[in-house]
């Protein structure tokens, strides 16, 4: 699923994250949860194509152009 | 005890005698389909019934169990694998161990849903099972064979082109290396606790298996395909489609971004190398094509031709996850060829990449911090990422040559006859194997489950399935004791489940479609609690058989280091010790089981039916 939108420089992760979460399910249900305000543990995320630690990337600091990616993660094999 | 044929099954099971020399059939019992469904199932019950306490690994009374499922042998992508269940050398305890390939189809095809092996051969032999003939035949001539080599050998012995699978040990398991493998398809390995130990124990080298033409019967076969269509869609775009664009090996940077990438023994998490080393780069800069699974619409098996850096020109198995996390960050190694060169050797001399990888990488922090010298190590020079001398090294493990002798008894038995400050750095369970290649320091989940497994292997936790398929809120701390144990519990079944069915579990992401596809071949009607309860029936008989086999319950912990908090990356600090015992209690209790010793209640086991199990042990 790929998701275009708009933000206000400087926006953090977090907030835009929060605004996604209205109206896409699929985000909600896999990504991130509004309830805990935290990213599923199941799922990596990369920002400008570099991994970002899950824990600390909720506050990172948007601007236009950045492309984030939610990556699950495996094992095994 | 009522048999029949049932629709998924072939109705017969084939025990083989090696002390006798003698090959039987026995009716499929009907209690067997109806309690514990196939592979791992059929595995835990004879299992229990078959080795009793008193009997150790490698008293020729073992059992080795080999089995399908209901959907071995069908359309359905990934039904090549079978469950290989025995009392392992590693913790001299029961474990369910699965491998891929076409082995498990061909043994339906040949007319069987599993066999049994017991006893120990007066000389080698291998196993030849062709449609309506078993036999044993002489091994020698392809003893000191690895596990590819097998194949061709047998075959040109046979002196036949068709197809077969062929799953066997290589001289580790010849040499009784503790933690030999057996492994077969070029590349597809049954991996834990020492199975391939155990099939040396007993001289038997391989079971080749031809493709017969057998037809497995189905309840519904228009249903099935029209399942197994929809099946191998979700596995396709399941998780981003991960798997299907990149292998097991897809989400090796981003573990190391989460903290869970295994490097240098757990001495750092630091491994700035990750992105030539990471299935992105090695399936876009070396030369690969597919190599599926027996119906395998997935393929994400390949094999690869590296094409650049000092090991130009090899060719083998892309390694999966699990090798190139031991290949490459747990030893230091920044070569990608060379990651794939030695998880081929591995593989071939027939030793786990698990635990050969954890062995390597306490010599090496060994050698850097002076507890060993060269002199110890048979003159190399186990300096971090020194490729040439992890190769030398294995090939000693696997002919228990010199040092290797006492590497083969695997990290735990070794770092305690070495001592000191050898056995400070050593990351194993107490129990006596090592965990797989993640640093489970900041993936609490895994390490209580790798300590607690009764299989022996990834029991729940395992990063295919989301809790919301499960109905389940999702994880949001990876750190909160309560979720790990809780979501562990919870989840507890499944994969031993997918375990009973003959598929591979990376086919297996969606609970719904693949309990569709189950009863479309059985005609079962099963429903996801129930299918949840032959799962956790499996986990509480092999808990049972283990505590009969002298499980303590202590050792169901990490080793000091395997424990340790990491000091540095993104779970730098993060301790888990203080909560340990907190959550395995915690586990015990939601799984119905006393909370201090883990010992199953008798009201858990008349719940799942095991009332036979109450009061024997």
């Amino acid at each position: 699923m790929v998701i275009e939108e708009p933000i206000e420089e400087g926006e953090s992760l977090r907030r835009l994250l929060n605004r996604l979460a209205e109206r896409v399910p699929q985000l909600r249900e896999t990504i991130f949860d509004p309830l805990t305000q935290s990213i599923s543990s199941e799922m990596a995320l990369v920002i400008n194509d570099r991994v970002e630690s899950p824990f600390q990337g909720l506050e990172t600091l948007l601007k236009d152009g950045d492309r984030i990616l939610f990556f699950p993660y495996l094992a095994g094999g | 005890m009522g048999t029949g044929t049932f629709p998924g099954y072939m109705g017969k099971i084939l025990r083989v005698d090696l002390s006798r020399g003698r090959i039987t059939e026995e009716p499929l019992e009907k209690e067997l389909v109806e309690k514990y469904l196939g592979g791992s199932g059929f595995g835990a019950e004879y299992l229990y019934r078959e080795v009793p306490p008193g009997v150790a690994w490698d008293n020729p009374e073992n059992r080795i169990i080999m089995a399908s499922g209901p959907l071995g042998g069908t359309i359905v992508s990934g039904t090549g694998t079978f469950s290989l269940v025995t009392k392992g050398p590693m913790t001299n305890l029961a474990v369910s161990t699965q491998a891929n390939g076409f082995w498990g189809a061909f043994l339906k095809f040949a007319g069987y849903d599993a066999l049994i092996i017991q006893g120990q051969a007066p000389r080698w032999v291998y196993l030849y099972i062709g449609e309506g003939k078993a036999e044993l035949r002489d091994a020698s001539p392809i003893l000191g064979k690895d596990t590819w080599e097998v194949e061709g050998a047998i075959k040109r012995e046979l002196g036949t082109t068709q197809k077969l699978s062929v799953f066997g040990i290589g001289p580790a398991g010849e040499n009784l290396v503790r933690f030999a493998i057996v492994g077969g398809d070029e590349g597809h390995i049954a991996s834990k606790n020492g199975c391939g130990c155990v099939m040396g124990s007993k001289r038997l080298k391989a079971i080749a298996i031809p493709h017969s033409r057998k037809v497995v019967p189905l309840h519904d076969k228009q249903l099935l395909s029209e399942k197994a269509k929809a099946l191998d869609l979700n596995a396709k775009e399941a998780r981003g489609g991960v798997i299907y664009k990149w292998g097991t090996g897809g989400s090796f940077s981003s573990l190391l971004a989460a903290g869970s990438l295994p490097v240098r023994n757990y001495t750092t998490n630091l491994y700035p190398e990750h992105e030539k080393m990471n299935a992105q780069y090695i399936r876009t800069h070396f030369e690969y094509r597919s190599k599926p699974c027996w119906a395998c619409r997935i393929a994400h098996t390949k094999h690869m031709k590296v094409t650049e850096g000092p090991y130009a020109g090899f060719e083998g198995e892309e390694p999966e996850y699990e090798c190139m996390a031991a290949w490459g960050p747990l030893v230091g190694n920044t070569d990608a060829g060379a990651m794939i060169m030695l998880s081929n050797l591995t593989d071939k001399l027939g030793l786990d990449v698990n635990e050969s990888g954890w062995i390597i990488a306490w010599l090496m922090e060994g050698y850097e911090k002076g507890i060993f010298t060269r002199q110890d190590l048979d003159g190399l020079e186990m300096r971090w990422g020194n490729v040439e001398a992890i190769r030398t090294m294995l090939e000693k493990i696997s002919r228990r040559e010199g040092i290797g002798d006492l590497l083969a008894e695997g990290v735990k038995r070794a770092s305690e006859k070495v001592g000191g400050e050898a056995s400070k750095i050593a990351i194993y369970v107490q129990k006596g194997a090592t965990p797989r290649g993640h640093d489970h320091r900041s993936i609490w989940a895994e390490m209580l489950d790798t300590c607690v497994s009764a299989t022996g292997t990834i029991q729940s936790a395992m990063r295919l399935i989301t809790p919301s398929l499960f109905g389940l809120p999702p994880l949001s701390n990876p750190f909160s004791p309560w979720e790990v144990a809780g979501l562990n519990a919870k989840l507890d079944g499944w994969w031993v489940f997918v375990d009973t069915l003959g598929i591979c579990r990376f086919i297996t992401n969606d609970p719904a479609l693949t309990i569709d596809c189950v009863n479309a071949a059985t005609g079962r009607g099963f429903t996801l609690p129930e299918v949840m309860t032959i799962g956790r029936r499996i986990i509480n008989q092999l808990r049972v058989f283990n505590f009969r086999h002298g499980l303590d319950p202590a050792l169901e912990a990490p080793s000091v280091r395997y424990g340790s908090s990491p000091t540095d990356g993104p779970a730098e600090k993060k301790a888990v010790m203080p909560y340990f015992p907190w959550m395995k209690s915690f586990y015990f209790e939601l799984m119905g089981w006393d909370p201090g010793t883990g010992k199953p209640l008798p009201q858990t086991l008349k719940a799942l039916g095991l009332d036979k199990l109450i009061g024997t042990f």
